[in-house]
């Protein structure tokens, strides 16, 4: 036990606990892990039923997305075409675009990480599997929401950015924006709770020895995209509400005429939309990092430097927003200094090429299909990368801008970057999803169909882009030089197309005719392929220790003998739950006993209440606004209301007992919190960066605002200093023995967020929030804190409750180590309000 | 184990604070408010730069005197080279960052 295990207290003794709070004694271990049958399936939490719903979702999305795209090929097939007429053209681009980038990338790749993270780090679920299951049902809600705005012929056609002012109402009258606004910023809940449980799960549920570094290569380029759509989604989250709040309420963000600034929401679009790139190139990446070593034979090359340049790409990205904004006006300073980020990002993507060559280079792979499309991805990304450093260069960027060179460009980053380590990982990891080997043959033809078919679309686009052709065109004149170019590109889409409907046909012959995959079909080195690939509902009868990074290779006990008798963790199963091991985040070392939940249908019932919250906005029913969020609230409410068996000892079947769920800053809870206040703080500075911006770009009109009131802004200084001081007592409190006093501490809190919450109320109340765009951002900051106190005060009355009615014993006050940092973080922020509205009456800076 | 975990994001989490620092000075000097005077903006990020070019090079000399592969164990050594690289890789964005600063006469080139 380490010095931090000290903070587990009071621990029951074992003889007199009875048992699992919520056990099933009458199953058994694999009964436990069961899919529950009939209507009861929606209920499931297990990652292998997520993932996969992500992943066949997220694709049916793909063929959505490919279908509008062979529309507008054939629209451009020849000059002055008149098959979709202008308006149409306008949809179908910015739903294909909006599509791709929302609905199937990042689902694919949430898809990947839910199903994939607990095999190959040795969990028998993801950590928060309720979490996973409520974040899809959000992103099929919320993909619904979009794609039904084609049955009320509303679909957005202002371009996958929707860029102001023609988003506004004042040009976009219907409710197209409306449904890209909701319906995008809805499915974005599934990708930042994804983000935290990626997080969570990685970092503290891996096999017992599985250190950092013993982690597949997958893992770190995973835990870096969830750090990364952490901090790169909130942003648009931010400037989408923003905008919509401008299109419902009026209030004036980017209207130029009241202090507002268009460029306001391209800076929080792309703030977001440049690290989108690399948050889909990323995992692409890693699986491409998984899989080739598979195919060599021989470990990843540079494991170091692996790590060294995804690190530094998930940082560097952050820093090429503006470089989207190259045509906008920006000072010429500006655009060198993210010209020169822009070039910088080559060099950690170049290390990580270089990893993989050289890797190739150690053996002689194996060209199975996987493999192809692995060298396909080589071939097409760096040609990307390569025009990518092209137009970084501002010269040659002002040039290309909005011409096909620019299409092109983003197409082979993306199509390389991770359609095709999709497609080769579809084919190298669907044994897991039906236990059967797609076609050897017709995945080669599958390669090459798509191969030449993409090659055939997008490199003529760089001619047409060269030769001026502007994008988002809807027809063009013959004989500017465009049209042969056209009619290749088109031909190419139509044989890129014949590609993926051969995988389909593959998909659907193999589940019948395909071999029945053995164990390990590929022989890869990781832990994933332990048991054969015949779906189960569960993951391993024992978690292994760990001693390598492809244990398959060098642990012979995993491999001589059959999977379910290798020895390991948490095999008892005394107390008839489903569980996983808890770890160190850094070393692995096994921690605690991590309990999860079973089949239920409250994340389900909770997205259903968002969603109908959300869909209703649109249709102005507010009234049914309030019953979705009712719903949702109490779906959220059963969710949170748990027996708890925190902090007692079980038998962990390594020869030892380990506390269950420990209250410990370093468990998964906790580091979850810690993830969701990330999130939030991007939120939180996405706003101040709004305020800043128009306050530095819009002076006059930050001038004569009128300030927030100084009195009530300093005293709500002072609730927030309070509220943080009961944030460090409910910590304090959380390692302690006593439970009955700590109801002080949790009312103590709700009274102090009251009050800040008020106080910023009464601040603000001076400023008229359709005055300026400035004093909107203000009113802003303030509804965003007031969520976040709403939050504490319903959840620390919560705490306090279950106190009152014994539902919590010593030892497991876990949840008071949760709100204390969830209340320091929310008394920052709300600190960090009140001092805004203290400066930004202009006075001290006032020029 | 974990000292050279956060040796990994310290010289990244630096760039990011200087391209922060360097962006909000560019955007003081060169909006309409007009803040800082473009002499000033010069000054500040050269010494700026220096500051946490300085920083970097010291965090790598000190990674590199944690001494070898047979020193650290093969665990340790893998987090050690992803953090002298996360260095360098670093050292060279945030030089980088300082280049629009020294190159161009002014906002509007």
């Amino acid at each position: 036990m380490t010095e931090r295990h000290a903070y587990v207290v009071d621990l029951p003794e074992d003889e007199t606990y009875l048992g699992s709070l919520k056990g099933e004694p009458q199953k058994g271990f694999e009964e436990i892990w069961d899919m529950p049958p009939g209507i009861r399936r929606f209920t499931s939490v297990s990652h292998r039923v997520v993932g996969k719903r992500f992943l066949m979702t997220g694709f049916v999305f793909f063929l959505i997305a490919g279908f509008l795209a062979l529309l507008v090929r054939t629209q451009l097939i020849v000059p002055d075409n008149t098959f979709l007429d202008s308006e149409t053209y306008n949809q179908v681009f910015t739903m294909h675009g909006t599509i791709m980038m929302f609905l199937f990338a990042i689902p694919m790749l949430e898809g990947f990480a839910v199903h994939l993270i607990p095999l190959m780090v040795g969990a028998r679920d993801l950590v928060f599997p309720r979490l996973g299951a409520f974040g899809y049902f959000c992103y099929l809600f919320g993909g619904i929401i979009v794609l039904s705005s084609f049955i009320f012929d509303a679909a957005p056609a202002g371009g996958w950015f929707m860029y102001v002012p023609l988003s506004t109402s004042t040009y976009t009258q219907d409710l197209s924006a409306d449904f890209w606004l909701i319906g995008i910023t809805f499915a974005e809940i599934a990708s930042v709770t994804a983000a935290v449980e990626i997080i969570a799960a990685i970092l503290c549920t891996r096999a017992p020895g599985m250190s950092l570094t013993k982690m597949p290569i997958f893992m770190w380029y995973l835990l870096v995209t969830a750090f990364m759509i952490a901090v790169g989604f909130p942003p648009l989250i931010i400037g989408s509400i923003l905008l919509e709040a401008e299109r419902l309420l009026g209030l004036p963000f980017f209207d130029i005429g009241l202090g507002g600034d268009p460029l306001l929401w391209q800076h929080l679009f792309w703030l977001f939309g440049h690290p989108e790139v690399y948050i889909i190139f990323l995992p692409a990446a890693g699986m491409v990092a998984t899989m080739l070593p598979t195919f060599v034979g021989k470990p990843l090359f540079g494991y170091g430097f692996a790590v060294a340049a995804v690190v530094t790409m998930g940082f560097l990205s952050f820093g090429l927003w503006a470089h989207h904004m190259f045509a906008t006006g920006l000072p010429v300073m500006s655009l060198t200094l993210f010209s020169a980020a822009s070039t910088m990002v080559a060099i950690p993507t170049g290390v990580q090429i270089f990893c993989f060559l050289a890797t190739l280079a150690q053996g002689r792979p194996r060209m199975d299909v996987p493999m192809l499309f692995i060298l396909g991805f080589l071939f097409i990304f760096v040609l990307g990368g390569l025009t990518g450093v092209m137009v970084a260069a501002v010269p040659f960027n002002l040039q290309a801008h909005d011409s096909y060179f620019v299409v092109a460009h983003l197409h082979y980053v993306l199509i390389g970057g991770f359609v095709f380590p999709m497609f080769g990982a579809l084919y190298y990891w669907m044994p897991h999803f039906t236990g059967r080997m797609m076609s050897d043959t017709l995945g080669r033809w599958v390669f090459w169909l798509m191969f030449i078919g993409f090659n055939l679309t997008f490199f003529m686009m760089h001619l047409t882009g060269l030769r001026g052709m502007p994008r988002r065109i809807a027809s063009y004149p013959e004989g500017l030089g465009w049209d042969r170019l056209n009619m290749l590109s088109s031909i190419g889409s139509y044989i890129l197309a014949a590609g993926v409907l051969l995988f389909i046909f593959d998909f659907f012959w193999h589940q019948r005719d395909g071999l029945r995959a053995r164990r390990n079909p590929w022989g890869a080195g990781t832990l994933e392929w332990l048991y054969p690939p015949i779906p189960p509902g569960f993951n391993f009868h024992a978690i292994p220790p760990v001693r390598s990074r492809y244990p398959l290779w060098d642990q012979p006990e995993l491999t001589d003998r059959p999977a379910p008798q290798v020895e390991g963790a948490l095999r008892p199963n005394t107390d008839h739950r489903r569980e996983t091991m808890g770890n160190d985040p850094v070393t692995g070392a096994p921690m605690q006993i991590v309990r999860l939940p079973h089949p239920t249908w409250v994340p389900l019932i909770s997205a259903f209440g968002l969603a109908l919250g959300f869909g209703a906005t649109l249709a102005s029913a507010y009234w049914l606004v309030a019953v979705g969020f009712a719903i949702a609230l109490a779906g959220i409410t059963a969710w949170v209301w748990e027996p708890s068996d925190s902090g007692v000892l079980r038998d962990s079947g390594l020869g030892g007992r380990l506390p269950v769920n420990v209250v410990d800053p370093r468990s998964h809870l906790h580091i979850a919190v810690v993830g969701t206040m990330l999130i939030s703080a991007a939120l939180f500075a996405s706003l101040l960066f709004a305020g800043l911006y128009l306050w530095n770009t819009q002076p006059h009109w930050a001038e004569t605002t009128p300030p927030a009131d100084a009195l009530f802004s300093a005293l709500a200084g002072g609730a927030a200093l309070a509220l943080f001081g009961f944030g460090w007592a409910s910590r304090r409190a959380a390692f302690g023995a006593k439970v009955t006093p700590v109801i002080a501490v949790d009312l103590g809190l709700a009274v102090s967020a009251a009050a800040l919450g008020a106080l910023l109320l009464a601040a603000i109340l001076t400023v008229d929030p359709y005055g300026s765009a400035y004093a909107a951002v203000g009113w802003a900051l303030f509804a965003f804190v007031a969520c976040y106190l709403a939050v504490l005060v319903y959840w620390s009355l919560i705490n306090a409750l279950r106190k009152a009615v014994g539902a919590v014993k010593p030892g497991q006050m876990l949840p008071n180590l949760l709100i204390s940092t969830f209340a320091k973080s929310v008394a920052v922020m709300g600190a960090a309000t009140a001092l805004a509205y203290l400066l930004a009456g202009g006075t001290p800076w006032a020029s | 184990m974990g000292q050279l975990t956060r040796a990994i994001a310290k010289p990244v989490l630096l760039w990011a604070l200087h391209f922060a620092a360097v962006y909000a000075l560019i955007s003081a000097a060169c909006a309409p408010r007009a803040l800082l005077a473009p002499a000033h903006l010069v000054l500040t990020t050269a010494v700026l730069t220096a500051l946490a070019a300085i920083l970097q090079i010291v965090w790598m000399w000190r990674l590199s005197s944690h001494g070898r592969r047979n020193r650290l164990g093969p665990d340790a050594f893998a987090l050690q080279r992803a953090a002298w690289w996360t260095g360098l890789i670093s050292l060279i964005a945030t030089l980088a960052n300082l280049t629009p600063v020294l190159i161009l006469p002014g906002c509007h080139g």
